[in-house]
């Protein structure tokens, strides 16, 4: 019998991995969200002055986007429907990504609006573009090689297959 | 490592439905909604941002007793601006300010301007000003378009 603990948990450092991913980037969308949810009006702004969405649709992607990254972050943090929040997350990011290049390639300084209003104000910038790569490569593991450990999910399905086995 | 499911697809798209659903009906049950149609997010400035109708800011102009400052994109700027205003783009206030400075300490008056009543850079602007201690400053909130349907003068920097 081997002793090698490689065998005992062949997707160990992945299960690690996918609870640090997780828990890492459903805190910060959760936190991120709770700023721009009590405060539509200020985000409001902050949303106009990326100048990259159509006038009509403002309003809508400012009610829309907190609550998206508020539930994907929510699941993530619980561990159901992991991947499906991680690629919702995942788009978002790349989005983002792309509205801070734009910005940032036009020299264009401004609020960054990533936290809402407990960042202190804090303004685009590289970092910024380098923190978003770092949480869509985190969004990315949990989309394409997501592996089950800590979660709700998987713990309700362990239980139902408990209570299969004793029927 | 595996290809994206469709199970995973449908599922970022319920998240997005329902969160986009959840944000639009909260915003309905609040106090004071977030309005949906933009042409109704007009500017209000806070008490603390002086601000001058139309008829005003064109008795300044006709008077010469301000300096106007355009806050719209330099590119804006460029296709038509009031007469004699600055081109100072709220998103590059750090870079211009230094450079500005000596013509906004000698005006007696400073009025800021954006594209419309809808735009907010003139309201920004006025308050970044207050920040470095200018208390002359106003915002014309009607801002340009309002300036050009009145057919009051104005410039191009465009040939």
């Amino acid at each position: 019998m081997s002793t090698d603990a490689s065998n005992k948990c062949p997707s160990c450092w992945l299960q690690g991995l996918s609870l640090f991913s997780r828990l890492v980037l459903g805190g910060v969308f959760v936190s991120a969200s709770v700023g721009k949810i009590l405060d539509p009006f200020r985000f409001l702004s902050v949303v106009e002055n990326y100048h990259l969405l159509p006038p009509p649709l403002v309003p809508f992607f400012t009610l829309a986007l907190p609550w998206c990254e508020f539930l994907a972050g929510v699941l993530l943090l619980l561990g159901f429907a992991v991947p499906s929040a991680a690629l919702l997350l995942a788009m978002l990011l790349a989005m983002f990504m792309v509205g801070i290049g734009f910005n940032l390639v036009r020299g264009v300084e401004m609020e960054c609006g990533c936290f809402g209003w407990w960042e202190g104000g804090e303004r685009l910038g590289w970092g910024t573009l380098l923190r978003d790569l770092g949480l869509l490569l985190l969004a990315l593991q949990l989309t394409l090689a997501y592996a089950e450990w800590g979660s709700l999910e998987g713990w309700l399905a362990r239980r139902k297959k408990a209570l299969r086995h004793k029927l | 490592m595996h290809a994206v499911r469709w199970s995973t697809i449908g599922g970022a798209i319920a998240i997005l439905v329902v969160g986009t659903g959840l944000g639009l009906l909260l915003n309905s049950l609040m106090g004071t909604p977030l309005p949906l149609f933009y042409e109704q997010t007009k500017v209000l400035p806070p008490p603390d941002v002086p601000q001058v109708t139309l008829e005003e800011a064109k008795a300044a102009f006709d008077e010469g007793t301000a300096l106007f400052l355009d806050a719209r994109p330099a590119g804006a700027y460029a296709e038509g601006h009031i007469p004699g205003a600055l081109s100072f783009p709220l998103t590059h206030f750090r870079q211009l300010y230094p450079q500005l400075k000596p013509q906004l300490d000698q005006a007696t008056r400073l009025i800021a301007y954006c594209d419309s009543p809808i735009c907010h850079e003139s309201v920004e602007l006025v308050q970044k000003l207050q920040s470095k201690g200018y208390s002359n400053v106003a915002a014309f909130v009607d801002g340009w378009s309002e300036w050009e349907v009145a057919n009051y003068p104005v410039e191009s920097s465009r040939k």
